[in-house]
C-alpha cells in the first residue's frame, strides 16, 4: 500500500506538503488518546510529605500523563496552575518545597512536601491510553 | 466560512461550538505523535554534567514530551530534579541533580547535571548514575 490515509493541511500549506508539522492532521500520526482527566485536592501539611493522589488507571503498563497543580491558604479553587514534573522547585513554595509525580502499571502518584506553611494543593491530571513504554 | 472536519463526542451535538465537546475538530491544533525515541542518560563517575543527543532533523522546533524510569522503578515526566540517596525518595542527602532536556529544529538534548540541593555549584558523584530507559515522545505540532 502506498500513500494512503486522511490529511488536514494548515491553513495556506498546499497538499503536496510533507513536512509533519504542516498538517493540521495526518493520520499516520495518532492523536493522543485521553482516558481520563481527574481533579482534585488535598490539605498539605507543612514539613510532611503528603500524598495527593492516587490515581487508579489499571492500565496494565505506564501511560502517557500530563499533571497541572494550583494552590491555595484556603480551600478554594486556585487561579494560578503550574505544570508539573518531579521534585521541581515551584515558585512561592519555599525554596526546597517540592512535588512529584511518577506512574505505574497501575496508579499515578502525586505527591507534595513543603516547609513554608500549610496549603491546599490541587491538582488536575490527564491520563492517556498512550504508553511510555510498554 | 464553515467548513473542516470534526467529530462530536458521544452525547454532544455537532451543532456545539464548545470545542471541548469534540474529539476532533480540525479547526484546533490537536497533539499527534511524529515519532517515539528510547536511550538512555549517563552521569558518569567524577562528571557534573553530560549529554544525550537525539536527531529528529525535522527543520523546526518540535513539541516534545520526555518520560525516564528512575531507581524507584517509576515514569517520570521530565524535567526531573532528584536528591541522590540510597531510595531516590529523601530529600536530606546531598547532591542533587536534574535530567531535562533542550531542542534544537534538528535535535534533542537530554542533559543531566549535578547541583546542590541548596543551588549552589554541584559536585561529581562517586559512581555512574544512569537513567535506562528515557522515553522522548517527539509530536508534529511546531513549538515555534
Amino acid at each position: 500500500m502506498g500513500n494512503h490515509g486522511i490529511k488536514i493541511m494548515e491553513p495556506g500549506e498546499a497538499v503536496t506538503e510533507t513536512s509533519p508539522g504542516k498538517y493540521r492532521y495526518n493520520s499516520s500520526y495518532p492523536l493522543l488518546k485521553i482516558k481520563g482527566i481527574y481533579t482534585g485536592h488535598t490539605y498539605a501539611a507543612t514539613n510532611a510529605e503528603r500524598l495527593i493522589a492516587q490515581i487508579d488507571h489499571s492500565l496494565g503498563y505506564a501511560p502517557m500523563f500530563d499533571v497541572m497543580v494550583g494552590f491555595s491558604a484556603t480551600e478554594t479553587t486556585p487561579t494560578t496552575w503550574y505544570p508539573m514534573s518531579f521534585y521541581v522547585l515551584y515558585p512561592g513554595l519555599g525554596a526546597i518545597s517540592y512535588l512529584k509525580i511518577y506512574t505505574d502499571t497501575q496508579y499515578l502518584y502525586i505527591y507534595s512536601y513543603k516547609n513554608d506553611g500549610n496549603q491546599y494543593v490541587y491538582y488536575k491530571a490527564v491520563i492517556y491510553y498512550d504508553p511510555i513504554n510498554p | 466560512m464553515d467548513y473542516g472536519a470534526k467529530i462530536a463526542k458521544d452525547g454532544k451535538a455537532v451543532t456545539s461550538t464548545d470545542p471541548a465537546d469534540y474529539e476532533f475538530w480540525s479547526k484546533y491544533k490537536s497533539l499527534s505523535l511524529y515519532s517515539k525515541v528510547t536511550t538512555s542518560i549517563s552521569l558518569p563517575a567524577g562528571y557534573t554534567s553530560a549529554t544525550s543527543t537525539i536527531t529528529h532533523n525535522l527543520g523546526y522546533y518540535p513539541y516534545v514530551w520526555a518520560f525516564a524510569n528512575d531507581c524507584g522503578n517509576r515514569y517520570c515526566r521530565l524535567p526531573y530534579g532528584i536528591y541522590l540517596c540510597s531510595d531516590c525518595d529523601t530529600k536530606t542527602t546531598v547532591p542533587y541533580f536534574r535530567l531535562t532536556y533542550k531542542i534544537t529544529t534538528t535535535t534533542i538534548v537530554l542533559m543531566i547535571n549535578a547541583y546542590c540541593w541548596n543551588g549552589s555549584s554541584g559536585a561529581a558523584f562517586g559512581t555512574t548514575y544512569t537513567f535506562d530507559p528515557v522515553d522522548v515522545f517527539i509530536f508534529s505540532q511546531k513549538i515555534k
